[in-house]
């Protein structure tokens, strides 16, 4: 396998062991008996064509010891299985060493050939002190039919040996894994809780009479790839143990929150309260004319004046010529005009409070990178915060830093998450919610002239709104003009055919995040209608939506992920060559006009031109892989749609009939 | 020769995700603040000023390079680099980050680079603020490691610039100066110091040769201006065979092994013939294997045909290069036991089991992409890749074999790929078409020219039934045969997938082409015999496929496949166009009309040809059955620049085609 250390979800999980397998692991030079049904095994039983399976994968942690066993037992069944043979180990240098590594290959016949090679050490990368290393061997004589096999010992320095966790789902599908934990001992109390995440079902790791847990799992299948999902890391089946030094008492989920809200509240209370020059920002950016959301729009509009510093790749040495300083209060923020993401928030939590608003920091774990479990009691996930205002009684979430964001508009990835509420109560968790579809919008104005020769050419000005121009205002914010052009140039040429010429001759709205973004051009496609006889086919859009690529299979695994919701409007007005009029348009368009997912397209014939308006409007962010069905028929729909054409008549060809 | 253990073309580099994280990182954690001074050099070279001529999209010019090699009398070599580079526009900045290759015989024993801001004090970063990893394009363990290293301030209107010296031990005695880049050069210096006594050739690729300014010290100087940048353009020849480049090769008249590395391809090939000189020999394990596999060959072609299939499909491709394992092929011994091996581990293995058999071949030493190989210039560094010629016996039948060359004194030799998992035997891989190798025959190296093989031997053959409904439902079967390079591209891609995933493949590609289509059946045959051709059926219904406008529905009989191409549609091109191999392609679809409906409107028939591809087109009407036939054929592989818009008119004709509908109208 690729690598060993890759994690897994599951199917069917089983508390008790297996009598095949001792609850030992083999030693050094041992390996647990092979069945012979598994030798002659031709394909995996549970889910057939598979280039290779994990038969039995044994993970033993002894915490106390800072150590843990890994057993591999893989079957091969096809030629491209075979490079299941090449086996990497990553870890730490300094941190970590890979011990007492044994790999055999046994034929179908049940012919052992042992590993006598060499192993290599690959540096994965090595910089400031840090050495990450892979142990790298590869098997003899794989082929179809045999079974590889390997173990090795991980032995882990004591003093960053605090969490552990199993990885349970690996990319192949395996039969059976068995874990075991042997909790760390001396400072550290037993491991007081297990987290599952992806495991389908609860997965709960069965605590032994010695203080051992355990965990035998069955037909955990692979995580396979798909366009359109949560991030693989986010998904694969792992469960996590946490420790706690002896020296703290055990603490539900609630107390470790509560406490933790708490510690964190006086800090942040500590940091914003400074009533004196939060007061003379307040009067000086808002008046007592102002409604209170005016004044709280102005107070976000002074705070997205502040520099933020996460916004820019500078090294140290270059951050040291600036002279950039360690700010300790929202004071020192505004002061200096410059700050991170979190103590720009900060100083509009306290500008809100001054202006008499009840305002709180949210902290939250961005879903672009995980999703946050409380269970699993571990503050440092939520590592972006947002602002939680209250106004006129209903809950105002907001983010100044992010700096091309205008007010009320979150990236997306802020939303529809769960963050914990910093105030003095403590351990209160909120959910913000997924913004709606027309908060991201793409307006696409196209006049064209159709030429007899069916080339097509005219302007277009696509609108981007709300979220789109803001992500797009993020993206290209180290860019100039000339890279802006090009790199937007570049996606809309992504929505047109691929002969289309593109040329942008205006953007405007750069640099006010509070209106669109909006690009104009001069588009040409060549050959855009085709002829047929006296005919001429006109399709009713330039624009490809690439969504449908993504749902052409018949299958699918995994749950549908949009990252937020959006919406498309198009209308295009295609101008007929003078001699052409509309002979006839089609009937029975897709009209989806309700549902998570809607759609319209609506061609109006006109004496000289077509005019077509199309609305796309994807409302939901995930679907489960049992609608998978639906959403592929939708999108089917939308491209059908897309691909109808008007049929253009010569006024010549129209006399004769 | 470059490290000869190509799979198949790679991008070069695989930088794994946590390099990249840890380079981002090292931004962060970089060293304080240095006050430094610019060496003279760089400061001399940042006060060039910029052409105004220069595009403005430019992004960064290069003000100045320079490499200054030293070889000494043991034939140890020292080089110097140094880079200054202006940014000019923010994407630029990328100039400010630098990779530099090494291993253990070449060490880096100074690195230093340097920022110029334009309104500031200079920075310096040095070798330990750089991120290394380990090389990985393709190979197992390969002992090549990359390091990186980010200047500071690497903004527009600032001059950044780096020097680092190299060692090396080589076991090629070659250099090469690679002066162009992607973007514009102002002046570029080469500087050769050889030991007295030693002599020199150069040759100049994809530049005007330039003759050295001499020291009198055997020192050579060598010298550019204003070099224009490589733009990269789609299907564009590989970079080298476009930038421009020096050669030299550097020896001492008195060592026998540089003068035949610096001689012609004879000597080349009797230095490379020395270095593989035991790898071939047999072992009794090697026979039994060879006996048991060739029990049943009665002919010396099925023999053959045994133990290539073996090598291809048995032995597992792992690439392990540790110094001199880069170019000299681990013993077949060791390759049989072990079961796996790279190109030329395999070629070797595949050679001591044809001797096995009585059969002779002969290392072919290759180059994966076109046009890099200076059949003028004999060079080892030209080759990346391994394959074998066998010699075929006498009277062994032809017919089917198309990788052959006629050897005036070695008879017929057939070209194979070992390491090319799908290409069955008589066929090469499209890329070793019409591509030269270096020959290692008994008598020295010769340069042998690969045929490119005939169109007809690169199959694809679609054949399809419909019925068309009148709602403009279209149900059908479809069988497509492929043989040569498509049943290779097929295998391919049927193969690396899981088996249970294969009929995902055929619903992406009828997803190209049709909406809310169902895949009602779908199987494939001979998968794994690669010497039968590949066939393909599929059964579709599609509800949606014709358009229903009024009383006409629009068929577009072009069903399947897409033989047009956007590549030319962009502005003028600077280089050749260049396709992976001659093909023939066709397509034969009927539809089976619905009652009620006559044909209104039928596209003309289509027949263009610009030399390079041909393409022709019929719709017909037989009955209430239309019949719609085309083939598409490339007959050339590479479009020179001047030809171009001859390529692009006939790749408008068959867009054109492909769009195309039949109008069927209402009859009653």
């Amino acid at each position: 396998m690729r690598s060993a250390t890759c994690l897994f979800a599951v199917v069917c999980v089983c508390a008790c062991r297996i009598i095949a397998f001792p609850s030992a692991a083999p030693g050094d030079d041992e390996w647990l008996p092979i069945n012979p049904a598994d030798l002659a095994l031709k394909d995996n039983p549970a889910s057939p064509g598979s280039h290779a399976m994990i038969l039995y994968r044994q993970e033993f942690t002894d915490a106390s010891n800072a150590a843990s066993t890994e057993y591999y037992r893989v079957k091969i069944f096809t030629e491209e299985g075979k490079q299941q043979g090449d086996v990497e180990i990553p870890f730490v240098k300094g941190r970590d060493t890979i011990e007492d590594i044994r790999a055999r290959t046994v034929r179908p016949d049940g012919t052992v050939i042992p590993f006598t090679g060499q192993v290599f050490e690959k540096e994965i990368v090595k910089a400031g002190g840090i050495k990450v290393l892979e142990k790298t061997f590869t098997m003899p004589d794989v082929q179809p039919g045999c079974i590889i096999e390997y173990k090795y010992k991980v032995q882990r320095d004591r003093d960053f040996f605090w969490n552990v966790g199993w990885s349970v789902q690996q990319d192949l599908f395996t039969r059976e894994a068995d874990f075991s934990i042997h909790p760390p001992g001396g400072a550290f109390a037993p491991a007081t809780f297990a987290h599952t995440v992806g495991l389908g079902q609860p997965v709960k790791p069965e605590k032994q009479k010695n203080g051992d847990y355990t965990l035998v799992v069955h037909n955990i299948p692979g995580l396979p790839e798909e366009d359109y999902m949560l991030p693989k890391e986010m998904l694969r089946g792992r469960v996590e143990f946490i420790f706690k030094p002896a020296t703290s008492s055990p603490q539900t989920s609630e107390e470790y929150w509560k406490q933790t809200d708490k510690k964190i509240n006086d800090s942040v209370e500590n940091y914003v309260n400074r009533k004196g020059a939060l007061q003379q920002i307040v009067a000086a950016a808002t008046t007592s004319s102002d409604s209170p959301e005016a004044k709280l729009r102005k107070l976000y509009a002074r705070v997205q004046t502040i520099r933020n510093l996460s916004y820019e790749d500078r090294t140290n040495q270059e951050w040291k010529r600036q002279k950039i300083q360690e700010n300790n209060n929202v004071e020192d923020v505004l002061k200096r005009n410059y700050g991170y993401t979190r103590e720009i928030n900060d100083v509009f939590i306290g500008l809100a409070r001054a202006a008499g608003f009840e305002a709180n920091q949210v902290l939250i774990a961005p879903r672009d990178q995980r999703f946050f479990f409380p269970n699993f009691q571990d503050v440092s996930e939520l590592d972006d915060d947002v602002v939680l205002v209250k106004l006129a009684g209903q809950n105002l979430f907001l983010d100044p830093s992010a700096k091309f964001y205008p007010f009320g508009i979150l990236p997306w990835n802020e939303t529809g998450v769960t963050g914990l509420l910093i105030n003095k109560e403590g351990g209160q968790f909120i959910d913000i919610p997924f913004p709606k579809s027309s908060d991201a919008v793409t307006e696409r104005h196209a006049t064209l002239q159709l030429g007899e020769d069916g080339s097509l050419s005219g302007t277009l000005e696509v609108h981007f709104i709300g979220a789109r121009a803001c992500a797009l205002r993020s993206d290209e914010r180290t860019d100039d003009e000339a890279g802006r052009k090009k790199d937007i140039g570049k996606e809309i040429k992504s929505w047109l055919p691929a002969a289309a010429k593109f040329d942008i001759t205006g953007i405007s709205g750069w640099d006010d995040s509070s209106a669109p973004l909006v690009v104009s051009g001069d588009l040409t496609i060549s050959d855009y209608a085709t002829s047929a006889g006296n005919r001429i086919l006109l399709p009713f859009t330039p624009f490809i939506a690439p969504e449908p690529r993504s749902f052409q299979t018949a299958t699918r695994v995994n749950d549908i992920y949009f990252h937020f919701p959006y919406q498309q409007r198009d209308d295009v007005s295609i101008s007929l060559p003078p001699n052409y009029r509309i002979e006839t348009l089609p009937q029975n368009l897709p009209n989806l006009a309700s549902g998570a997912i809607q759609y319209t397209i609506t061609p109006v014939k006109q004496a000289s031109s077509l005019e077509v308006k199309r609305t796309f409007d994807v409302q939901g962010v995930m679907f489960p892989a049992s609608a998978y069905s639906a959403i592929r028929q939708v999108f089917g729909l939308v491209k059908t749609g897309d691909d109808e054409q008007a049929v253009l008549q010569s006024a010549a060809s129209a006399h004769q009939n | 020769m470059n490290k000869l253990s190509c799979n198949r073309p790679h991008p070069l580099i695989r930088i794994s995700a946590a390099f990249v994280f840890l380079l981002l990182a090292a931004l962060a954690v970089s060293p304080p603040a240095r006050s430094a001074n610019a060496p003279d050099w760089l400061a001399a070279a940042a006060q060039q000023p910029v052409p105004t001529s220069l595009p403005k999209d430019v992004v960064a010019v290069v003000l100045y390079s320079e490499q200054q090699t030293t070889v000494k009398a043991n034939g140890d070599i020292e080089t110097r680099y140094r880079a200054a580079y202006k940014i000019l526009r923010p994407e630029g900045k990328d100039y400010g980050t630098f990779y530099i290759y090494f291993s253990k015989i070449t060490p880096i024993t100074y690195l230093k680079a340097w920022s110029i801001p334009a309104d500031g004090k200079v920075y310096e970063v040095k070798d330990h603020d750089s991120v290394e990893t380990q090389m990985a394009g393709g190979e197992f363990y390969d002992d090549l490691k990359v390091k990186a290293l980010v200047i500071p301030a690497a903004d527009p209107g600032n001059v950044v610039g780096y020097e680092y010296v190299q060692k090396g031990r080589p076991y090629i005695f070659q250099d090469v100066w690679d002066f162009q880049e992607r973007i514009p050069v102002l002046r570029a210096l080469y500087t050769l110091q050889i030991p007295d006594g030693w002599k020199y050739t150069s040759h100049w690729s994809n530049h005007n040769e330039i003759q050295p300014q001499s020291s009198g010290s055997n020192q050579f100087t060598w010298q550019v201006n204003d070099v224009p940048a490589v733009t990269i353009e789609d299907d564009m020849p590989p970079w080298r065979a476009v930038a421009g480049r020096l050669d030299v090769k550097y020896f001492s008249p008195q060592n026998a092994p540089q003068v035949q590395q610096a001689g012609s391809w004879r000597d080349l090939g009797l230095w490379y013939s020395t270095l593989v000189a035991s790898s071939r020999d047999s072992t009794p394990e090697i026979s039994a294997e060879v006996a048991t596999l060739t029990a049943q060959a009665k002919m010396p072609l099925d023999k053959i045909a045994a133990i290539t299939s073996y090598m291809q499909r048995q032995i597992r491709y792992v690439a392990i290069e540790i110094g001199i394992g880069g170019f000299q092929p681990h013993p077949a011994a060791d390759v049989f036991k072990n079961q796996y091996g790279d190109c030329k581990d395999k070629a070797t293995l595949l050679s001591a089991m044809l001797k096995a058999a009585g059969i002779d071949s002969y290392y072919a030493v290759a180059q994966v992409y076109r046009g890099i190989v200076q059949p003028q210039f004999a060079s080892a560094l030209s080759f990346n890749h391994m394959i074998l010629a066998i010699r075929l016996p006498a009277g062994v039948p032809t017919e089917t074999l198309y990788s052959l060359v006629d050897d005036p004194k070695l008879g017929k030799l057939l070209f194979f790929d070992p390491t090319d998992q799908y290409t069955p035997l008589g066929y090469l891989p499209a890329y070793e078409q019409d591509n030269d190798v270096m020959l290692i025959a008994p008598d020295g190296g010769q340069l042998v020219h690969l045929p490119l093989l005939p169109p007809a031997t690169n199959r694809l053959m679609r054949i399809g039934q419909f019925t068309l409904a009148s709602t403009g439902s279209l149900t059908g079967q479809v069988k497509e045969v492929r043989w040569g390079g498509p049943a290779v591209d097929g295998r391919a891609q049927y193969l690396q997938v899981a088996p249970k995933d294969r009929e995902k493949i055929i619903d992406q590609f009828l997803g190209t082409f049709f909406n809310n289509f169902q895949l009602q059946q779908a199987s494939v045959l001979n998968l794994t015999n690669f010497s039968e051709n590949l066939i393909l059926f599929y059964q579709l219904a599609a509800p949606t496929y014709a358009k229903q406008v009024g009383d006409l529905i629009i068929l577009r009989p072009r069903v399947l496949g897409e033989k047009s191409s956007a590549i030319l549609s962009g502005s003028d091109r600077k280089y050749p166009v260049e396709f992976s191999e001659a093909t023939l392609q066709t397509d034969e679809f009927d539809f089976t009309l619905p009652a009620g409906y006559t044909v209104d409107e039928m596209p003309a028939p289509v027949k263009v040809d610009c030399g390079y591809i041909s393409y022709q087109s019929k719709t017909a009407l037989d009955g209430n059955v239309l019949r719609y036939t085309r083939s598409y054929q490339v007959n050339k592989v590479v479009v020179p620049v001047e030809d171009l818009r001859t390529l692009r008119s006939a790749l408008g004709a068959i867009a054109a085609d492909e769009r195309s509908s039949v109008i069927l109208k209402r009859s009653s």
